[in-house]
């Protein structure tokens, strides 16, 4: 096996496929990359199981052929080479030494017979890894779904944060997505708090009735993605098992978390009679301010909310010690005091996005003190949606 | 029809009190020597026959009946000793109910000789069980004798169900140790047929408590002495070579009264608990003073037990005092007081569950030297004054304290420094904290720091198991955060252990749990505590059933819980982060009642000496 490519391209490669290696793999031989070469394509996979990510780049051929990579030695030697090198890969057929040729130097690293390569079997029912079948299409696919650029980013950027850590509901650890024809929304809760994010984009295209909960680290991956995504479901006997993401060069091949996603739709107040209008900016400052005061174990933030003052106090019994911070604000009501844990109230106040209508300006909806509450950028708005549970005292 | 419901003779009805009230000799004596004790009497006798089921006899010099309070003395709900139901509120009175002796009489012959000071000639009155009482004139010495003879005779049932002779006269003689230890002002005189076991004049406490309980006492009582706006404390305690397996040696008295109460001894045995191992009990001797309002002593006929408008203030107050006195007596372990005492700067401490009215507290962090309120909070009012009167404590040559300020600085401002380092009476120490400075972190479980020249090695497990420990205890009753879910967690549980969760939900609530148990195999997880991270919410709650499960869940189940929780949270703490992070994670715990150990009785911090240090290098 034999062939040349710019240096760049391996660069931008590798950063590609590289989140798939996990930091520690229990299977070794997952730490490495699959490369092939043939008809001037370079083909390299990586995955950890859960995720498998193909990117596909051109090269130029001398010998074809496939080789196991040691992805992470392999990444640290191109990383530090001259983009604008020429990068020579050569395997030797005896004894599997890969020698890379960058023009100055020479480096030789020990690769492994692709044989060994492990079978990916949730994803490839076949005996030896069939990823073959995966690139040509031939499997049964389900749905299909098109992002546009920044849509993915959106969707996952504004709602990973609240994914839950809970083993024991798994549906929980990872973020739901509803394709429902016009739009599609994207969901994450740890039952303390929950995140909506939801978007129609016209150029997009959204099958209908499709939810799909993606783990976690999926959805980490989609974050850093700004393009336009085909999306593919796949199944095996007639239930989705993966999901395929295709960007440009690159096939991102996640499985999902099969699972029944909490009713989330109940716990939502329908009606909220109290709207409390406060600056982000001054908010995100009081809750930073008086955190340091609060109890590190309980985390606990009081909000006192009167017609145009609201206090956020934090104090800690043990230590003595306390904080408040008064901003101005609007509200509907008379009083109203509630409680939250500061770090979940920050994160949801924080992942607001105010759009320009708003002029900085966040609405905090309340029902009742025991009833979670709505933090969104403008009362009409429904793109970002937070709801936040209170902590209640005993 | 015919009616059925009578009104029950007298004497039936005394016979029902007497079940109640006189339960066995013991009874009889706890009852006839709170009377002499409410009749003044300074001298009191009690002489004992075949322990107390032949002859209970009490002699005192009290002030005595007349005839007409005679006769009337063995009537049921006859006392002198309330008039109104005020008096009921605030009895300062051993005895109040007025059945005592007429319990007494309807299971015993009973003869009463009284004299009253101005009175010439006494009065003799001899009761029998459904006879009417004989009242005669009679010689006798001012005060009053009462012979109670042949006890439970008429009740053959009663009788066969007394123990064994050494056993009932080892009840006997325990109240009445229990007398004289509580009124070591009088005297208790002790027979046991013509044997005399004991004849105790009016001494102090402390020897009364010797000459009662043994020799082997001396050098080992350690005193107590407390008092806030709403009790005072006084008492022994002991240390802990003369902790025992048993739990005799355990006295509790309010206002006099001999009590048993689980907060209290369950705030005593708190304090031990790093000092005893478990299977040890520890030795108190404890007199409480409480404004008799507070407290509700008519919960049972034998008055020993009593009921607090506010346990918390009892349980916290008990606490302090015995943490006092441990620490100033070098109970606890500690970092050497005389070494360190002449460098550390005072610290200001809001002590915050001690104290209900959080009253700020000055307190020499090292040494542990509490500083007097009034002079504290004067000069906190005038900085620039000098912060403590020497004139106030001795001098002693033996050090002074250096120029090291820096947290003094910090609360107070500009430095004032106290120039002499003071001879530390027993009361004034209290707390500890040095001045702590952070070296290092072995994530996650070690914090390094140094105070003065001495290395401190922190398990921030233990310390965060500390912490929290005292959080819960802290706030139990009062505010406890409550985390709600969206989405509650249902959870299937083998049956025991939902039988556990029954017998220990109500405590889980005060933590801040809300469970609901669905079905003898689901319950409903609604709400957590707050100090609980996503995630860790079934693991913990599990974890604490079966900790339970194993025990015998009697008593202080909040504590158990608490301890339990404290120490599944422990296990779970994340790695402290900044360095202020650390400071105030070692100044939280330099505000427990004890850093040194864990409630579980793991080593929070290790000390490692200069010498220590040399010592490696040598």
């Amino acid at each position: 096996m034999k062939f040349k490519v710019p240096m760049n391209e391996m660069q931008s490669l590798l950063q590609k496929v590289m989140p798939a290696i996990p930091p520690k793999a229990t299977l070794p031989i997952l730490e490495h990359l699959h490369f092939s070469a043939e008809h001037g394509k370079l083909r390299a996979i990586a995955t950890d199981q859960d995720i498998t990510i193909i990117v596909t780049i051109n090269v130029e051929t001398e010998h074809e052929g496939s080789v196991l990579v040691p992805g992470r030695r392999f990444e640290q030697i191109i990383k530090l080479q001259d983009p604008s090198a020429i990068l020579e890969f050569t395997v030797d057929v005896e004894n599997l030494d890969i020698k890379l040729f960058t023009g100055t130097g020479k480096y030789i690293i020990k690769g492994l017979n692709v044989d060994e390569y492990l079978d990916i079997p949730e994803l490839f029912k076949a005996e030896k890894p069939d990823i073959e079948k995966l690139i040509s299409g031939n499997f049964k696919a389900g749905a299909k779904a098109i992002f546009s650029k920044e849509e993915a980013k959106f969707l996952s950027s504004k709602t990973v944060f609240a994914v839950s850590e809970d083993e024991y509901r798994p549906a929980m650890t990872g973020v739901l997505f509803q394709f429902r024809n016009e739009y599609v929304k994207a969901v994450a809760t740890d039952s303390y708090r929950l995140v909506i994010a939801k978007s129609g984009e016209s150029e997009s295209q959204y099958p209908d009735n499709l939810d799909i909960i993606l783990p976690k680290r999926t959805v980490e991956l989609l974050k850093k993605i700004d393009e336009r995504i085909e999306i593919t479901t796949l199944e095996t006997n007639d239930r989705i098992t993966h999901i395929r993401f295709d960007v440009d060069n690159t096939i991102f091949i996640s499985k999902i978390i099969d699972e029944r996603f909490p009713p989330y739709e109940t716990v939502i107040p329908l009606e909220n009679k109290y709207y409390l209008q406060v600056s982000q900016k001054e908010l995100i400052k009081a809750i930073n301010r008086v955190s340091i005061q609060a109890n590190t174990f309980s985390k606990h933030v009081k909000l006192s909310i009167s017609k145009n003052q609201l206090v956020v106090s934090g104090r800690d019994e043990d230590m003595g010690t306390t904080g408040d911070e008064t901003i101005s604000c609007e509200f509907n009501g008379d009083t109203f005091e509630t409680g939250f844990n500061f770090k979940f109230l920050l994160e949801a106040v924080q992942n607001i996005e105010i759009d320009e209508k708003s002029d900085d300006i966040i609405t905090i909806m309340f029902s009742e003190p025991i009833k979670p509450v709505l933090i969104k950028s403008n009362p009409a708005s429904d793109d970002l949606v937070m709801l936040l549970m209170p902590v209640r005292i005993n | 029809m015919s009616n059925k419901i009578n009104i029950l003779p007298e004497f039936i009805a005394n016979q029902i009190a007497a079940g109640e009230v006189v339960q066995r000799p013991e009874s009889v004596v706890k009852e006839l020597v709170e009377n002499s004790l409410d009749a003044n009497a300074t001298e009191i006798a009690i002489i004992i026959k075949d322990a107390g089921k032949q002859l209970i006899h009490i002699i005192d010099n009290g002030t005595g009946m007349s005839r007409e309070d005679l006769e009337l003395s063995i009537k049921r709900h006859s006392t002198s000793k309330i008039y109104t139901l005020e008096d009921l509120e605030e009895i300062k009175t051993y005895g109040f109910r007025g059945e005592a002796l007429a319990s007494i009489c309807s299971v015993a012959q009973v003869e009463i000789r009284t004299r009253q000071e101005e009175d010439k000639i006494g009065w003799k009155l001899i009761s029998e069980p459904l006879k009417d009482a004989v009242i005669e004139p009679v010689i006798c010495d001012k005060g009053t004798q009462i012979f109670v003879k042949n006890l439970f005779y008429n009740v053959p049932a009663r009788r066969k169900f007394l123990r064994t002779n050494l056993t009932e006269f080892r009840y006997i003689a325990d109240t009445v140790i229990k007398f004289a230890i509580s009124n070591y002002n009088k005297r208790f005189t002790f027979y046991d047929y013509d044997q005399l076991i004991f004849d105790l004049i009016p001494d102090t406490f402390e020897n009364r408590i010797i000459k009662t309980l043994g020799k082997e006492l001396i050098d080992h009582l350690i005193p107590v002495n407390y008092s806030n706006n709403y009790l005072k404390i006084s008492g022994f305690i002991g240390t802990k070579e003369i902790a025992r397996k048993t739990k005799s040696n355990q006295y509790l008295f309010l206002n006099g009264r001999s009590i048993v109460n689980r907060s209290i001894n369950f705030a005593i045995y708190s304090c031990y608990e790093a000092i005893l191992d478990k299977n040890k009990h520890p030795f108190y001797i404890l007199m409480l003073e409480i404004d008799p309002k507070k407290v509700d002593v008519n919960i049972h006929p034998q008055k020993n037990e009593v009921k607090f408008d506010d346990d918390k203030i009892i349980f916290n107050s008990v606490f302090e005092s015995i943490i006092k006195s441990l620490k100033t007596f070098h109970q606890i372990p500690d970092i050497d007081y005389f070494e360190k005492l002449s460098q550390f700067p005072l610290q200001k401490e809001l002590s915050t569950h001690q104290f209900p009215n959080k009253q700020q507290i000055l307190v020499n962090k090292i040494t542990g030297e509490i500083i007097d309120n009034q002079v504290s909070k004067q000069n906190f009012i005038q900085p620039q004054g000098n912060f403590i009167q020497g004139q106030r404590f001795k001098e002693n040559p033996k050090t002074s304290y250096t120029r090291n300020f820096s947290a003094y600085d910090i609360l107070f401002g500009k430095p004032n420094i106290i120039e002499k380092r003071e001879n530390i009476k027993p009361e004034e120490l209290i707390n500890i904290e040095p001045q702590i400075k952070i070296l290092g972190y072995l994530a996650p479980k070690y914090l390094f720091a140094l105070s003065q020249d001495d290395l401190l090695i922190i398990n921030t497990f233990a310390a965060t198991e500390r912490i929290l420990y005292e959080t819960f205890r802290n706030t139990e009753n009062t505010e406890r955060l409550r985390q709600n879910m969206l989405f509650p967690i249902k959870l299937n549980l083998p049956q025991d252990q939902i039988a556990t969760l029954r017998m220990i939900n109500n405590e889980l609530e005060r933590l801040g749990f809300e469970i609901v148990i669905e079905s003898n195999s689901t319950i409903n997880l609604i709400a957590i505590p707050s100090e609980i991270k996503s995630g860790d919410e079934i693991n913990i709650l599990k974890e604490i059933i079966e900790e339970l499960e194993n025990q015998e869940i009697t008593e202080f189940i909040y504590d158990k819980i608490s301890l339990k929780l404290a120490k599944s949270l422990a296990l779970r703490k994340g790695p402290l982060q900044t360095k202020e992070e650390m400071e105030e994670f070692v100044n939280k715990l330099f505000t427990t009642t004890n850093p040194f150990f864990s409630p579980s009785k793991k080593t929070i911090i290790k000390i490692l000496k200069n010498s220590d240090i040399d010592n490696y290098f040598a």
